[in-house]
């Protein structure tokens, strides 16, 4: 490369990245204004609780840190146990991936902080970063700046999207799918490839990303990518990197239990999940009542949504979205409505596609999720089942 | 090799692309070594350990021939079970999976003996038939076709004069599949049930 080359670009770089901070303004109010309004819902609902016995009880963070959040506070505490809850026989927090607990225990530590702030902490940056990440991503794939700012509110004002900022995965989640996708696109493997394999240590269904990779691999290079992989081994390091996490966290549960699927023999005694046909699951899951029918629900929209992707030719993005929506289908208890699919961007991205060009359905579906969000968030404060 | 490689891949040596393709290859045989080893070695620790509380109460409590053990809510014996199992109720206990234990521990060693239990598969319209396997001590074992005509009828075993000599035993009760009720339009119960266990019984063979 000339000195010339490389001046270039060092000031392409600079303006790319001036550029970058310049979109900042708005995913940071986007986000703040939407986390804010969380907030003011969630210390209304607190206020609307009767007295609790125990003082710790009635702080807003404790009352924020439900469900999962007491999971994943366990292992980044105490390490994993094979200890079952005492209300929930079976239920251990082998169910729970270790990157986002590792994360705050190792930050926590390194700062001095209290853990349980410093996992609110990561949940909030990690989603804010990944916020951004999303909209690089678009705007490489060619989306327009309007397009990708109503994706980033959609992303905010989804029903339980309080997850980005309380101390669960998903903020994390998002973020490392999306730098992974992001530098697979942009041919930068290595970044993809660890950003991958740190995503399979933090959700199970992070593994879903090698279809994403795959599915990249054969547009970009063909088949002859498959027939003859020496020839573009590079392209092959995302993927093949893909299933560490997942196979040191095994390793680790081996060692520890003598049981290396100990995440899903959890699940199973502890949240009844299991694998089934989706076929055999989908109708049982419409013909139940309360979650398991409104997640399944949710889920078909979710499925027309990445129908749509294809008629866009994001077939890589597709790959990975309906392998989730799969996944989502064959599990024999649906746990969550809408937290599932906050991570799946792409579909978000062709529901802001079709309703860009018609301000008035924006403002209605944006306001009747926001509405949702609400009640979903004060259910969360009051511990109602449904919200998990 | 640096973070920002997208150019310097593109012009990967010919040496260092096949050096890349034997490490990448390496990995991934790894994970089949290690997938392969995660699978014989690992044993689901919840079974695993109801497993072992259940010989370790089955010690505590040997029993003496014959006897008829009954697995009711409340029963004293309901320790004997392993995994594999849901809540015993009222009227006895559901097995929860396709795989499902019982401890027992004899007093004293005997030549001969049957083992009976009480126990008659989830049946339904759509799923008429049940296969239920039963393995003392992993060697001795026996199978049974259940239908709706012969579902309640007892599942009997002659037990090895081995198993016997060793007073210990570890019964395994497997059946091909099991379904919820509510699967099969049969209930509301989401719960998957296998075969309803009301008592065992163990007895000389010449009683």
């Amino acid at each position: 490369m000339s000195q010339s080359d490389l001046t270039r670009s060092s000031i392409f770089s600079r303006l790319e990245f001036r550029g970058f901070c310049s979109d900042w303004g708005p995913i940071l109010a986007i986000f703040t204004v939407s986390r804010l309004a969380l907030l003011l819902v969630a210390a209304f609902a607190l206020h609307d609780l009767p007295d609790l016995p125990h003082a710790n009880e009635q702080s807003l963070t404790a009352r924020l840190c439900r469900f999962d959040c007491n999971w994943y506070m366990s292992i980044a505490e105490h390490g994993y146990s094979t200890t079952e809850s005492s209300n929930q026989p079976g239920a251990t927090n082998f169910a729970f991936y270790p990157l986002f607990p590792l994360l705050t225990r190792a930050i926590a530590w390194l700062l001095g902080s209290d853990q349980l702030t410093t996992a609110f902490a990561i949940s909030n940056i990690c989603s804010l970063l990944a916020l951004c990440f999303v909209y690089r991503y678009l705007t490489l794939i060619g989306a327009q700046r309007s397009t990708t700012l109503l994706v980033i509110a959609l992303m905010c004002c989804m029903p339980q999207s309080l997850a980005f900022s309380v101390p669960y995965s998903e903020g994390l989640f998002l973020l490392l799918l999306v730098v992974a996708m992001y530098y697979m696109r942009r041919e930068q493997f290595l970044a993809a490839g660890v950003s991958a394999a740190l995503l399979s240590a933090t959700r199970a269904n992070g593994i879903f990303f090698i279809l994403f990779a795959l599915t990249w691999v054969w547009r970009r290079y063909g088949t002859s990518a498959f027939t003859a992989p020496w020839r573009v081994p590079e392209a092959f390091v995302p993927i093949v990197f893909a299933p560490l996490g997942l196979f040191l966290f095994w390793g680790y549960c081996l060692l520890t239990t003598g049981d290396a699927f100990a995440h899903p023999s959890s699940e199973l005694h502890g949240w009844g999940w299991q694998f089934l046909a989706p076929w055999d699951n989908l109708p049982l899951a419409l013909r139940s009542e309360g979650v398991p029918r409104f997640a399944t629900l949710v889920s078909l929209v979710v499925f027309l949504g990445a129908l749509l992707l294809l008629r866009l030719k994001m077939y890589e993005e597709f790959a990975l979205c309906f392998a989730c929506i799969l996944l989502v289908w064959a599990g024999g208890a649906t746990g969550s409505i809408f937290r599932y699919w906050l991570f799946a961007f792409p579909i978000w991205y062709v529901f802001a596609l079709i309703l860009r060009p018609r301000p008035v359905t924006t403002v209605v579906a944006v306001s009747i999720l926001c509405i949702i969000n609400i009640v979903f968030t004060w259910a969360w404060i009051q511990q109602k089942v449904f919200a998990i | 090799m640096g973070l920002d490689t997208a150019e310097s891949l593109r012009h990967l040596s010919a040496l260092r692309r096949w050096i890349l393709f034997g490490a990448l290859l390496l990995l991934g045989a790894i994970y089949l070594s290690a997938f392969a080893l995660f699978v014989s070695h690992s044993e689901d620790f919840f079974v695993a350990r109801h497993n072992r509380e259940a010989v370790e109460f089955a010690a505590q409590h040997p029993v003496k021939m014959p006897a008829t053990i009954r697995f009711q809510s409340g029963s004293p014996l309901n320790g004997l079970l392993g995994g594999g199992w849901h809540k015993p109720e009222p009227h006895g206990v559901w097995s929860s999976s396709t795989d499902s234990w019982i401890a027992l521990t004899l007093q004293s060693g005997t030549a001969t003996a049957i083992l009976r239990l009480n126990a008659s598969p989830f049946l339904s319209r759509r799923t008429p038939r049940a296969t239920i396997t039963l393995t003392i001590n992993d060697k001795d074992s026996q199978c049974w076709e259940r239908n709706m005509a012969n579902a309640s009828e007892p599942l009997e075993i002659h037990l090895s004069h081995e198993a016997l000599q060793t007073r210990h035993l570890k019964i395994h009760i497997h059946l091909q599949h099991l379904t919820s009720p509510f699967a099969v339009y049969a209930g509301p119960d989401h719960r998957p049930l296998g075969v309803l266990l009301s008592s065992m019984a163990i007895s000389d063979e010449h009683m």
